[in-house]
């Protein structure tokens, strides 16, 4: 499973993130084809990402990380790991 | 000759849509075209400038993320900025997104041994979004100049130009104290950290609100439509005025020249030439295609200022997504709807060779700037509005209809293609959104509007002057009674009849290769080159001509549709050449459209006879 960390719901993919919510990235899967780009623009370990909008089917998603936004496809979305920030 | 002291070359490099563009066009005087997205450039373009009586060569990279080139085009732009074989090289910043953007200048001042200047480009869109820089510390820290720019209202450069003077006349390396064994992350993250602060509400909230209907999951297609909707409203509403009085003033004109001929004792056969075949073909392009293109060519440039033409990517992406292509192929269908030619060489920015040559064969799948006034007008005299008025409206809801049929149908092709013969997966797709700008209306507008008249009164009379004095000609000389036209169209009649068209209108197709603008005006250059026609037609009276030769509303249907799917022109084809460098592609994105105009054709055709049948 993608999951690793079960125990804590807050850790989940990218994808699962709801709209609106913000995050940090726990890891990024070596299957993305496009990793390394997605790192030069910020989508690395610790970075700090904002869900902003999705598109009709719930892909791409909008995301704002670095202070620019974003857009990735669905499919390499559910490959960032995230850790969910609590709204307050 | 003027003599200058010395000649240095300048490289501005940085991430895409930083405003590389702007800041060559402002340093150079050069008006190349800038767009607010990440791509817009695709070429090198040169220029040069003479300051305090030195000369500057400044050449303009395409962006680049890092120095892991992820394309051909970013390799180039790489290894350009590795080999080091300039004098300066300007890093151009985006302070609005400033810690990536540090990255990736520390990145190269690590890589590159030659002399650097870091310019802050977009510092009054950093402050208005509540993001302060300081650019001594930043210098201090990283060893090189900085200087803050705004290029597009001109703030800084001379700042800039006096520090590249400066630089230029040392002839040590500048110390650096970016090195490569230096922890570079540690370095950016100091950077920012010492020289950047942001205030703590988030910074583009007037974005983000903006971007709430235009890229959500339930209103992002919808105001969409609408735009595109409101967009060919303007186009043929505002197109209305322009050709009557380009009608009236071409007519008068057309009498002056026709007394003129006869004062000088012309020949008739050399001035019925003359008026009938060339003027007459060059006013009605002039009075006729020109007006809408003029008008929706400047609003398409101001979509593309403002941002939102990768929108229109975010939108559509997840359909691409479906037929196996690169979301970016949506953004070189958007810039097709202005020209394909440019569509086709802007699919640079898809760097998977098997999705780019999907999105490079079938970009000419969507209407063109020039084909819209073909559009437009045969919706105009047979579907909305055929006893003259009509809504503007409705013809611009039809228009929409007819443009999203176009989209459906690139999506068809492009799913066939990437199941058939360009087999694959879709690539990862990382698209940059970036802040709406105000685009700079008047000079837009102005500069558009002459860049596309001027293009197009010197393709009308480079093209369209010829071919009307061609059909002249062939409808002039006879062999046996019978006009070469006449024979001409009568050999296509049988062709065009299947697909329920005729002769003139196969012949208008063949003829317009070279430009599709001058298509309708072909076809009814043939219906009345038997007869003699004093004035400029209207509309309506076209639509008699029209009717007089046959035409139905099938007829009417299937023109649009062929107007739509045929074989790209012949700028589009000899771009698509240069792109693929395949002859055997060229030949398939000739024939590809055209195989599915003639099969949409025939269907239609054959509807209609059932229809009639029973």
């Amino acid at each position: 499973m993608y999951n690793k960390d079960n125990k804590n719901n807050k850790n989940i993919t990218l994808k699962d993130l709801p709209v609106g919510k913000s995050c940090s990235i726990v890891s990024v899967s070596d299957e993305i084809t496009a990793k390394k780009r997605l790192e030069e623009l910020g989508f690395e370990k610790g970075a700090y990402v904002d869900k902003l909008n999705t598109g009709f089917s719930g892909s791409p998603i909008a995301c704002r990380v670095c202070g620019a936004v974003i857009a990735i496809r669905a499919n390499d979305s559910k490959r960032i790991f995230v850790y969910a920030k609590n709204s307050d | 000759m003027k003599s200058y002291r010395n000649t240095y070359n300048i490289v501005l490099a940085g991430n895409p849509n930083v405003g590389k563009s702007t800041v060559f066009n402002n340093l150079t005087g050069l008006r190349n075209h800038t767009g607010n997205w990440a791509g817009k450039t695709v070429d090198c373009s040169q220029g040069e400038y003479v300051f305090k009586s030195n000369r500057y060569f400044v050449q303009d990279l395409p962006g680049t993320y890092s120095l892991t080139p992820n394309s051909a085009e970013e390799a180039a732009a790489c290894e350009y900025i590795i080999s080091g074989s300039y004098d300066i090289l300007v890093i151009v910043l985006d302070s609005t997104c400033i810690e990536r953007n540090i990255k990736f200048a520390v990145q190269i001042l690590s890589s590159v041994k030659s002399k650097c200047i870091i310019c802050l480009n977009l510092i009054d869109e950093a402050e208005k979004k509540g993001i302060t820089i300081n650019s001594e510390k930043m210098s201090e820290l990283l060893g090189v100049p900085v200087i803050s720019t705004a290029a597009r209202s001109g703030i800084g450069i001379e700042t800039l130009k006096l520090k590249i003077e400066d630089l230029s006349a040392k002839k040590k390396t500048l110390e650096k104290c970016v090195k490569p064994t230096f922890d570079n992350a540690n370095l950016s993250e100091t950077v920012f950290n010492e020289c950047c602060q942001t205030k703590e509400k988030s910074s583009d909230s007037f974005d983000r609100s903006i971007d709430k209907y235009l890229i959500s999951k339930t209103f992002g297609i919808p105001s969409m439509l609408i735009l595109f909707l409101l967009i060919f409203w303007i186009t043929i509403i505002g197109a209305n005025y322009p050709s009557e009085w380009l009608s009236k003033i071409f007519e008068a004109i057309g009498k002056k020249l026709n007394d003129f001929l006869i004062y000088v004792k012309c020949p008739e056969i050399i001035s019925s030439a003359l008026t009938d075949g060339v003027y007459r073909t060059l006013t009605w392009i002039i009075a006729v295609m020109l007006p809408p293109m003029a008008i929706f060519f400047p609003l398409f440039t101001l979509l593309e200022d403002s941002g939102y033409l990768p929108r229109i990517a975010f939108n559509m992406d997840s359909a691409f997504e479906k037929a196996g292509t690169h979301g970016k192929q949506s953004l070189t269908m958007a810039m097709g709807f202005g020209c394909n030619a440019c569509g086709v060489t802007g699919c640079r920015i898809i760097d998977s060779p098997r999705e780019r040559l999907i999105a490079v064969t079938t970009n000419s799948l969507v209407p063109c700037n020039g084909r819209f006034p073909m559009l437009i007008a045969i919706i105009s005299m047979f579907m909305i509005g055929t006893n003259g008025g009509g809504s503007s409206a409705l013809k611009a809801v039809v228009l929409t209809g007819a443009v999203c049929f176009s989209i459906a149908v690139t999506l068809l092709m492009s799913k066939i293609l990437s199941k058939t013969v360009l087999k694959g997966v879709p690539s990862s797709f990382v698209l940059e959104l970036p802040p709406y700008r105000r685009p700079q209306f008047g000079k837009v507008i102005i500069r558009s509007i002459f860049d596309r008249t001027l293009f197009v009164l010197f393709r009308a009379i480079v093209i369209a002057a010829p071919a009307g004095l061609l059909i002249w000609i062939l409808a002039n000389v006879k062999i046996e009674d019978i006009s070469l036209l006449s024979r001409f169209t009568e050999i296509l009649d049988p062709f065009g009849v299947i697909l329920g068209l005729n002769g003139a209108i196969l012949a208008g197709f063949i003829l317009g290769f070279p430009a599709n603008e001058i298509v309708l005006p072909i076809i009814l250059m043939i219906y009345l080159s038997s007869g003699t026609l004093e004035q400029l037609p209207d509309l309506m009276q076209m639509r008699e001509i029209l009717l007089q030769n046959g035409w139905t509303m099938t007829t009417a249907i299937c023109t649009l549709i062929f107007a739509m799917f045929h074989f790209p022109c012949s700028t589009t084809l000899i771009t698509i050449y240069k792109e693929t460098k395949s002859i055997k592609w060229t030949l398939f994105s000739f024939f590809m459209p055209l195989t599915v105009g003639v099969t949409v054709c025939l269907v239609i055709r054959a509807v209609s006879e059932l229809l009639m049948f029973f």
